[in-house]
């Protein structure tokens, strides 16, 4: 790919450090890591909730019959919600720190995964859109996720933690290359 | 049947010649049909709905035939009549020199257009009714697979199907070539493995109302007997269910198992002795290898493949007739299947992966050769990825991939034995003995990993019972992925996807050391010309 790095129209905050090809690869944005705690915590919040529906049910079923359980009520979801509050902290900062960008000079390149390591290559000329999507806890913190669609369902290209007001640059960025263009 | 309004009017070269949008763009089609405004399909259509609809409503048709009179199916059939004739005034065709369009709907109207320049892939499907009362239901898909992306036909006369099929596979040649005359064939003239181009004056052979500027040559072509073993020494237990499947359907409705069974009582058979026992396992054997043989003579009879004007063209089918067109430059994977019992006889299956066939992978739209000798695969090959290289030495993956192969056998199979083993204690230990094939089968896997890169293409080989060599031309790739599992990280191995547009499975190296996947990814990526279409 002989195209030069041009970047006619993107805004100063594309600055060197900012996903400027050619500068390695980057890591996501730091608040990126809030979201996912905020993911896992209410999601590990819910399984609590589930166990604890679960031994009540139990203890019940338990009192119905005249039996005695020989453990409190409540044990397992205390237990799950610790697991589940240490992963909601750990586990978003390693993930974190496991993914990062590039815009290598002819494709795409994606590292992440902490038990799955995955190293994603996405040559430019295969984009063929890229959706812009925010979930509810993204949209609070003003970062966005790039999704980046290829003719093979297969293909695993979603950048998460791009600040929102970076997203369009980048996706710009992204189409140029793509030999798209922004009016496609 | 020939005197149906819109078929002898169709095919007007002269007044039609002049497309009125287009311009310059499309030259009139030879032959063919330039513009066709507003056709209905075919006058018959309505008795296939009818029959579509039949089929659906046979539950509902038995109670009433069961509960009332048969009066009351009068109303119904009536009703239904009415529909389907309504459903045929309502649906119409048209065709200019760039799209394909579909009316249709009584209450809600439907428009689909579709551009020329994006078919995917023509179908022209006859069923025994189809070719009794000389229809074809054609079908013409686009990339992506979903329900609106396809085009059907359903009905239009057998000589309407094959030119608007014709004029499609030409429109589409000219639109991809940029508006260029469609005189020059996409694929030029490469003798045929076979070498002989396909007699024009072939009885059944449909090509033969084509200029002969298009000539087509055959890849493949199967006899009786070479269709007979395909069937014996494949998988076809699935397709032997697949013609029984409707068989038992309608005899469940007719309670034939409990009729066989009250004639037939099976505590008979404890009286038939030894010999009557191995007598009728003996037949058992007989009848499913011939239900085997039967489907394969079912479904792939006279089957050809053949390529023309850089489409390659798959024709199949005793009673059902069908063909699938699939362009050259839409191939994306081409497959080497070779069973543990083809690979001791020299024989293989191919099987041909396109964009946008996905949905259709079991259908009228397979593309595959259900058996082939496998010194010819070479030549097929090269045929249907212009520029592979034959097959090359594959290398082996480094020896540590050995024990992941064996712990992927061995620990499911480990788990389910010791469960069972535990559960009913003295003899489920029997089940432990499950592990020795379990090893046997994780070492033959291993052995069938290789792979191989050659300018350009990537040969990718795996499995043990069905050993698949997956050929991809690396200018195909979507994108690349190396991945690794904590496993794989600490013997150093990882294993390389190359996505692919299209369904079907992603052809992977796996196993292999973490350098070479990533050498191997760089290869693929580079190799990846700009602009390649996909």
């Amino acid at each position: 790919m002989s195209r030069q790095t041009e970047e006619p129209d993107a805004p100063d905050r594309l600055a060197a450090d900012r996903g400027v090809p050619g500068r390695g690869p980057r890591p996501l944005d730091p608040r990126m890591a809030v979201v996912w705690t905020v993911q896992a915590a209410a999601g590990a919040t819910l399984v609590t909730f589930a166990v604890l529906s679960v031994e009540v049910v139990v203890r019940l079923a338990f009192d119905a019959s005249g039996e005695r359980l020989s453990w409190p009520t409540g044990l397992g979801a205390v237990a799950v919600a610790a697991l589940g509050a240490l992963a909601a902290w750990r586990l978003p900062r390693a993930y974190h720190r496991a993914w990062s960008f590039e815009l290598a000079p002819d494709a795409l390149e994606l590292r992440h995964g902490i038990v799955l390591r995955v190293h994603s290559a996405i040559p430019y000329h295969r984009v063929q859109y890229i959706d812009i999507r925010q979930g509810p806890v993204e949209r609070a913190l003003r970062l966005s996720r790039l999704v980046v669609h290829t003719a093979a369902a297969t293909s695993d290209a979603s950048i998460p933690g791009i600040a929102s007001d970076e997203a369009q640059s980048l996706r710009r960025t992204l189409l140029e290359r793509a030999g798209v263009g922004d009016a496609v | 049947m020939r005197s149906e309004p819109g078929g002898p009017a169709v095919p007007a070269p002269g007044p039609a010649g002049a497309p009125p949008g287009p311009g310059p763009g499309t030259p009139p089609p030879p032959g063919g049909f330039a513009v066709v405004e507003h056709q209905r399909l075919h006058l018959l259509t309505p008795i296939f709905l009818l029959l579509r609809l039949g089929r659906q409503l046979i539950p509902l048709l038995f109670v009433v035939l069961l509960s009332w009179r048969v009066a009351a199916l009068i109303p119904i059939l009536s009703v239904a009549l009415v529909v389907t004739l309504l459903q045929w005034w309502r649906r119409d065709w048209s065709l200019d020199g760039r799209t394909l369009t579909l009316d249709e709907g009584v209450l809600t109207r439907k428009h689909r257009v579709l551009p020329l320049e994006r078919v995917q892939q023509v179908t022209l499907q006859r069923k025994l009714t189809h070719r009794l009362l000389g229809v074809a239901t054609l079908r013409v898909e686009t990339a992506g697979g979903a329900d609106a992306s396809e085009i059907s036909l359903h009905v239009v006369s057998l000589d309407q199907a094959r030119r608007l099929r014709d004029v499609l596979l030409e429109a589409k040649h000219a639109a991809a070539a940029g508006g260029a005359a469609p005189a020059a064939p996409a694929a030029p003239a490469v003798p045929g493995v076979q070498g002989a181009p396909a007699a024009p004056g072939g009885a059944a052979a449909p090509g033969a109302d084509r200029a002969p500027q298009h000539p087509e040559w055959v890849l493949v072509r199967l006899s009786l007997g070479e269709v007979v073993v395909a069937g014996l020494t494949g998988a076809r237990g699935a397709a032997a269910l697949a013609v029984l499947g409707p068989v038992l359907q309608y005899g469940d409705d007719l309670h034939l198992l409990e009729r066989v069974l009250r004639r037939f009582d099976p505590e008979q058979l404890l009286h038939l002795g030894l010999v009557g026992t191995l007598v009728g396992l003996l037949g058992a054997v007989l009848l499913w290898f011939a239900l085997a043989a039967g489907s394969s003579v079912l479904t792939d009879f006279g089957f050809t493949m053949s390529l023309r004007d850089g489409d390659v063209l798959v024709r199949r089918g005793l009673l059902e007739r069908r063909e699938a067109v699939v362009p050259l430059n839409r191939i994306q994977v081409v497959r080497l299947e070779e069973s543990l019992l083809r690979r001791t006889l020299g024989l293989g299956a191919v099987r041909v992966q396109s964009a946008g066939s996905a949905r259709h992978d079991e259908g009228t739209g397979r593309v595959a050769v259900p058996v082939l000798r496998r010194s010819g695969f070479d030549a097929l090959l090269a045929e249907l990825l212009p520029g592979a290289a034959p097959v090359p030495a594959l290398s082996g993956h480094p020896p540590v991939a050995r024990r992941r192969a064996l712990v992927r056998a061995v620990v499911p199979a480990a788990l389910v034995t010791a469960a069972l083993a535990l559960l009913l204690r003295p003899l489920g230990a029997l089940a432990l003995l499950a592990l020795v094939p379990a090893a046997l089968l994780g070492l033959a896997n291993y052995r069938g990993l290789a792979h191989a890169r050659r300018e350009g293409f990537l040969y990718a080989r795996r499995g043990a019972l069905i050993r698949s060599t997956a050929v991809v031309p690396a200018r195909k790739a979507q994108s690349v992925r190396v991945v690794s599992t904590p496993f794989q990280r600490r013997a150093g191995l990882a294993t390389l996807y190359v996505d692919v547009a299209g369904g079907g499975p992603t052809p992977r190296v796996r196993d292999e050391s973490r350098p070479t996947a990533e050498a191997l990814q760089r290869a693929v990526l580079q190799r990846a010309p700009a602009g390649a279409a996909g």
